[in-house]
């Protein structure tokens, strides 16, 4: 008895051994673009803005409301109407622990790596009762790139740093509740609380929650041939109402979803569409064998009936149902007309979950496949003492390590590559300063790096008119506003159309960032402004522009402000009709 | 139930809990107080992240699933974390509402006494528990 004690107690400190391994291998490689950017930078532009809603938070002591520096000159309020939980939990973090709210924030994944690897590691546990399968799905899972790794690297804090913890704890959760005998009512509202949660951090989440909790009630309902999982379900909705109460009690309003979708439906028609992804991305960023793995596991679920799994299979078969649907136009045309037809729409957004929910499947076809495997074939060749048996454990662990290095040097690539996205604002520092010290703050900017306008919101404190960031999607005058960008920046727009524009949207500055993207509106597609060789050219045409009076040059060349002379300005003028 | 026999529990295994939770609101409330150690930062940041990431969450845990033997210390250090987010929120929205607001003092003291008050009542049933479990031998 007691060396059987022993034997487990061993075991155990063997597996807590590996979870730290594990878990080191996970922050270090999130840790990178912090260390190359030394924590004072953020990277993309969702993270600009959640520093922004953060900084009025420690400001104001209080969650703001509305938002004077997007969509201007008229501001937002759809700003601040979604992830207020997320944001004021970075505040609390900023205050208790004294840091500057841009290093806390950008270090803020980091701080999720560890909980989620935990979280992976406890849901594989309970599923097989195997420390192998919660090893493999930490260690399937601390590794990725893409937009599988965006939701947990540092500098790049989101809403889903969080999200993602929380969206499978929940999912746990409600698997132990639906798998307990006794159905403890406690369990149910801590799941409810927890899914509750999920919405004041971020809406997606708690969508793709509630989703993939309705087909895995469907599935238990038709497996098990009763419908009070159903009647569980309705409970859980019902317990995490509360959220949706709090949230609709601070914004009262919900058509900034169906303008989301609209908005959403633009960006997925521009051409090179980048914000759809397809199954060949799933692949590349997952990676070849957890991809692989996972499919032997879901055959295995299906085949030998495990359906006590099938909550992962709900989980998978939603996130890739999001995938397939983003991918046909037609369906895209559909969903366009739906509420929350945007979190379709903009399927990249399954990325971190769908990770997550192929690392498990892959976790779990290691302990159940793999490993029995490689006992029987040590058995069929007549190893049977215990030490032959450890040593091809070990054996199988180096294989699997080798097998997996291409996945974590592209991991580590992956890490390194993200940090030019940090100092992609960093390069513009001098830029965001002479705005700071040379202009007034109610002064409009429009700017030809589309990203770079959410900075200058947050770290200038200027407004400008459009950005890709959801709260200027989410504007009913989406197609003005670009088009806007369009007639200003693109050779061969109609001139009277630009003077209009910047007339109505009270434009004072117009500032070029050399060898940009700007949406082209007519023709639906993403252009190159000014290739390098021709930029000198480019810059000639708009100083000819008599309304635009060239007021600043970088002297890197990398930048150049033009000031808008309002007084000449046309301002009745036909503009065209464009729709996605 | 007398005080000394519910703080002498407290010093055994099953009711150290009590004591992890009074130290971490302690020490924290020390960093806070003492704002100018800067060179203790990233202590006071592991603290922090303790203090708000875990410690409420703990303190439920350890009150509801205090007899639950299936939930394993992995599991619970992940629903520690899980309940400690959706704690923490719930309290900046009461926070929000109210006069003092979303600041440091206000919400140190609300997470310390949230952490007290379930970590009390789960060492009180724990204690009740095992005093029943010792009557019956």
């Amino acid at each position: 008895m007691r060396r059987a004690v022993a034997r487990i107690m061993q075991k155990d400190k063997l597996a807590y051994f590996g979870l730290l391994i594990i878990m080191a291998i996970g922050i270090s490689i999130r840790l990178i673009p912090v260390l190359e950017v030394g924590g004072i930078w953020l990277a993309d532009l969702d993270p600009y803005r959640n520093l922004r809603a953060v900084n009025k938070v420690l400001e104001q002591g209080k969650m703001p409301l509305f938002d004077p520096l997007s969509v201007a000159p008229n501001g937002t309020s759809a700003t601040y109407a979604t992830s207020q939980g997320y944001y004021m939990l970075n505040a609390v973090l900023i205050l208790t622990s004294g840091l500057d709210s841009i290093k806390m924030m950008s270090i803020s994944p980091i701080i999720c790596e560890p909980a989620l690897l935990l979280t992976v590691y406890a849901f594989a546990l309970a599923l097989t009762k195997s420390r192998w399968a919660g090893l493999a799905t930490m260690f399937f899972a601390s590794l990725g790139q893409g937009w599988s790794m965006i939701g947990m690297i540092g500098t790049c804090p989101l809403a889903e740093n969080f999200g993602v913890v929380i969206f499978t704890l929940t999912l746990l959760l409600c698997w132990k509740y639906n798998e307990d005998k006794k159905k403890s009512p406690l369990l149910l509202m801590i799941s409810g609380f927890l899914l509750g949660t999920s919405f004041l951090i971020h809406p997606i989440t708690y969508f793709y929650l509630v989703i993939v909790l309705f087909i895995y009630t469907i599935l238990l309902c038709s497996i098990r041939k009763r419908i009070c999982e159903l009647i569980y379900f309705s409970k859980l909705i019902f317990i995490s109402s509360f959220a949706i109460a709090i949230q609709w009690s601070l914004i009262k309003d919900l058509k900034y979803s169906f303008y989301f979708t609209h908005g959403a439906l633009w960006l997925a028609t521009l051409q090179p569409v980048y914000t759809v992804i397809d199954f060949y991305v799933v692949l590349s960023e997952v990676g070849v064998i957890v991809s692989f793995l996972s499919l032997l596991e879901i055959a295995l679920v299906v085949f030998d009936k495990k359906w006590e799994k099938n909550i992962l299979l709900s989980w998978v078969l939603v996130m890739l149902f999001i995938i397939w649907s983003s991918q046909i136009t037609s369906i895209r045309l559909f969903l366009a007309n739906l509420p929350f037809g945007a979190f379709f729409i903009l399927s990249h957004r399954v990325m971190p979950y769908l990770h997550v929910a192929l690392s498990l499947l892959g976790g779990l076809a290691v302990a159940e496949y793999i490993w029995p495997s490689v006992k029987h074939i040590s058995g069929y060749l007549s190893f049977p003492s215990s030490s032959a048996s450890i040593k091809i454990g070990a054996l199988l662990i180096i294989v699997l390590l080798l097998a997996f290095i291409p996945t974590i040097q592209s991991s580590i690539s992956y890490a390194i590559n993200y940090s030019s996205f940090a100092k992609w604002a960093q390069r513009h520092s001098s830029l965001i300063e002479w705005v700071k010290e040379n202009t007034g703050p109610y002064d409009v900017f429009i700017v030809n790096e589309l990203c770079l306008g959410e900075v200058l919101r947050t770290l200038a404190e200027r407004p400008t008119v459009f950005t890709l960031s959801y709260q200027d999607i989410a504007t009913p005058d989406i197609e003005k506003r670009m088009l806007l960008y369009s007639a200003v920046y693109i050779i061969g727009y109609d001139e009277r159309v630009a003077q209009r524009l910047l007339y109505d949207f009270n434009v004072s500055y117009v500032i070029v960032i050399r060898d940009q993207f700007v949406v082209d509106l007519l023709n639906k597609r993403y252009v190159y402004v000014a290739p390098e060789e021709s930029f000198p050219s480019y810059l000639k045409w708009l100083d000819e522009k008599f309304y635009l009076k060239r007021i600043y040059s970088d002297p890197s060349g990398q930048f150049y402000v033009y000031s808008v002379n309002r007084d000449v300005l046309l301002k009745d003028v036909a503009l065209p009709e464009v729709k996605p | 139930m007398s005080l000394k026999d519910f703080l002498n529990f407290t010093l055994t295994k099953n009711g150290r809990a009590f004591w992890f939770v009074i130290i971490i609101i302690v020490l924290m409330i020390f960093f806070v107080h003492m704002r100018s150690i800067t060179y203790l930062l990233y202590v006071r940041l592991f603290l922090s992240i303790i203090f708000v990431l875990y410690l409420p969450g703990y303190s439920l845990v350890e009150l509801v699933f205090a007899s639950d033997k299936d939930v394993s210390k992995v599991e619970q250090i992940a629903y520690s974390f899980g309940l400690s987010v959706a704690v923490v929120i719930l309290l900046c929205y009461l926070l929000n509402y109210s006069t003092w607001g979303i600041r440091l003092e206000p919400l140190v003291i609300s997470i310390s006494l949230f952490s007290i008050t379930c970590t009390t009542l789960a060492s009180i049933r724990k204690y009740k528990k095992q005093k029943d479990r010792l009557s019956i031998r």
